[in-house]
């Protein structure tokens, strides 16, 4: 039961983490509308410094205790300027309307369907062999008090970094929070991961259609009803949807189902503004966090961007947010040289 | 997508992916509908329409997978590709879209409701048995039996780090909950066993150790009792095994009987051998 209420609370952390560092967003117009994109800004943001402080220490074989202490100073740091740049903005808030007995017969549809989700979600297990890699790493990493320098199947130290992953950290992540809080690593992954990727995804799908209805709270809900049918009934080995429900944990899975989406919001976004200087950060901070979270995300979210932005630029007629569309891809294509150069051998990929 | 040889669909690998992808269900179809419903709308179409179409010539064009999907040798990941396009969203935003122009409120409810009724029934199920509900035996998500096994290898090992070779499942399982207990048997030779596609045979020029690997996981997993008993207890040795474990209804209980291992602790489903230091 300790385990149980560690993990609600590490969850509720999770949450209130990404939310504080969303007060790190550029300023805003005085009274403008929030329409609750601290969680996405804060957890690109977490993801994008996270992926740059831990790949140092991963490459410099630092202790995970050291990373633990130095991560959690910078993260207080960035938390603390992130309220104080809070209490400097004035901002109201909005909230979704479902007005009559057809909107809150639909709101408790939608709220039916995503908590049965959560619970599929929680009790969902498996052996899968990816499991054995992605949170093997964490396990390994907490028990050798390492960051990916042993391998997760065997316990076997490696001889060189392994390039194909190593990129991606956040099997960290989950060693760092373990490490942290005590909570095994395991049901960090299995348990906290796995409902954080549900929420989160339909989160953005929540926003995205929220904003594409002009606001209309009913209309959001109903299309999210439908993504709910969609995904419990698109159960093929393959689908993102069987990744949503069966593999949650694993970066992949955030990628498909996340980051993605992620990606058509903030398209939805620079359609209605492409001057949007928000939206073009959190585009560029998309790369670096979508590779911490999953080595997929070097090719996916590239093209992703690419395939979204592009045709909003011509739209719009914004043929002047060009090198801007070129600059957010910019991170990625570094990260996918310095994978290159690894894989080849012409940076050392060596462990002392 | 490891289903499907891109040497031997060659330019109609993307329309073989696409069938694997959807294993018979229509939720691609539906999307290509729901877009062309969503394209006379301008801003509907700058985000769903001509992504698609630009993801049509690049990412989905043989062409372009022939000259260099082929090239990297990322085949196999392909399926990925297929999550670049918002089916579920489009989907919904066009479903949504569509109702809602019904004046009449029962009558709107009513297509909605079938239209999700399409989607279920031509689609695959998340829940396939009521096992898919059953709560967790613990908060690990491991079984109980697992616990069992890592507390009854401590029990036995004098080692910090004993190494074990275990079953498929419990394999992949164990260092998630137990990282302290090694594996003598790499992943990539357990799947090749099971007869997954990730899994990879032994080239010819491997190293003693990876043949040893391969020669343990011969019976254990493969369950191919025809390996001589010096063969399998040399491959013991060299793999560093300290413990089997193996399910009792497992037929490997038995070979391990005739080469003269015994069973050295019991749990609710396994069997726990201690291999002796000196491989008799």
């Amino acid at each position: 039961m300790l385990i149980l209420l560690k993990a609600a609370l590490v969850f509720l952390a999770h949450l209130a983490v990404f939310y504080m560092l969303g007060w790190l967003m550029p300023k805003r117009k005085p009274n403008c509308r929030i329409e609750g994109e601290e969680f996405i800004f804060g957890g690109l943001l977490y993801f994008f410094f996270f992926e740059i402080v831990s790949l140092v220490c991963i490459f410099a074989q630092v202790s995970l205790t050291v990373f633990s202490v130095l991560w959690s100073v910078i993260l207080a740091v960035l938390t603390a300027v992130s309220v104080r740049n809070r209490m400097r903005q004035k901002t109201s808030r909005e909230l979704p309307e479902f007005p009559g007995l057809e909107g809150k017969i639909i709101l408790a549809v939608l709220l039916i369907l995503l908590v049965f989700q959560c619970y599929l979600v929680l009790v969902h297990q498996d052996a899968n062999p990816d499991s054995a890699f992605y949170i093997g790493q964490a396990s390994t990493d907490v028990y050798t008090d390492t960051m990916a320098l042993f391998d997760p199947y065997t316990g076997l130290r490696y001889e060189k970094f392994n390039v194909r992953y190593v990129l991606s950290s956040f099997a960290e992540h989950n060693a760092y929070v373990s490490k942290v809080t005590g909570l095994p690593a395991i049901v960090q992954a299995r348990v906290v991961i796995s409902l954080l990727t549900l929420i989160a995804s339909y989160f953005i799908y929540w926003r995205t259609a929220y904003r594409l209805f002009k606001r209309d709270g009913v209309r959001a809900a109903l299309t999210l009803i439908v993504i709910s049918v969609v995904n419990l009934f698109f159960n093929t080995i393959f689908t993102n949807a069987t990744f949503l429900l069966n593999r949650s944990y694993e970066g992949k899975a955030v990628v498909g189902n996340v980051l993605i989406p992620c990606v058509l919001y903030l398209c939805e976004k620079l359609y209605e503004d492409p001057d949007d200087r928000q939206t073009w950060i959190m585009l560029f901070i998309l790369g670096p966090a979508g590779v911490c979270i999953s080595m997929s995300s070097l090719f996916l979210l590239p093209v992703a961007v690419g395939a979204g932005v592009l045709p909003v630029i011509a739209a719009k007629r914004k043929w002047n947010r060009i090198p801007q569309y070129f600059l957010v891809l910019l991170p990625c294509v570094l990260m996918l040289a310095v994978y290159l150069l690894l894989s080849k051998g012409i940076l050392p990929s060596a462990i002392r | 997508m490891t289903q499907v040889d891109y040497s031997q669909t060659g330019l109609f690998f993307p329309w073989a992916c696409l069938t694997v992808y959807q294993e018979g269900t229509i939720v691609m179809a539906l999307f290509v509908i729901c877009l062309l419903l969503l394209s006379g709308h301008k801003e509907r179409r700058a985000l769903f329409l001509w992504p698609a179409l630009l993801l049509l010539f690049t990412v989905f064009n043989p062409l372009v997978l022939y000259f260099i999907f082929s090239r990297l040798n990322i085949t196999k990941m392909y399926y990925r590709c297929f999550w670049l396009l918002p089916a579920a969203f489009v989907i919904g935003t066009a479903v949504t879209g569509f109702t809602q122009k019904i004046g009449n409120r029962i009558l709107r409810a009513a297509v909605f409701a079938a239209c999700l009724g399409i989607i279920a029934l031509t689609g695959k199920a998340e829940i396939t048995s009521a096992s898919s509900l059953a709560l967790p035996q613990n908060v690990w998500k491991v079984p109980d039996d697992l616990i069992e096994v890592c507390s009854s290898i401590h029990e036995l090992s004098d080692e910090k780090n004993p190494k074990a070779a275990l079953e498929n499942n419990y394999e992949m399982l164990m260092r998630q909950y137990d990282p302290s207990i090694g594996l003598s048997i790499d992943r990539t030779v357990i799947l090749y066993e099971i007869g997954n596609a990730n899994g990879t045979t032994a080239d010819e020029d491997a190293d003693e150790g990876t043949k040893a690997e391969y020669q343990a996981a011969d019976v254990l997993i493969g369950q191919k009792f025809d390996e001589p008993p010096e063969v399998f207890l040399q491959s013991l040795r060299t793999t560093g095994t300290d413990f089997i474990v193996l399910n009792k209804q497992a037929a490997a209980n038995g070979y391990l009987a005739d080469v003269g291992l015994a069973v050295s602790a019991e749990t609710s489903e396994s069997y726990v051998y201690a291999v002796p230091s000196d491989g008799q």
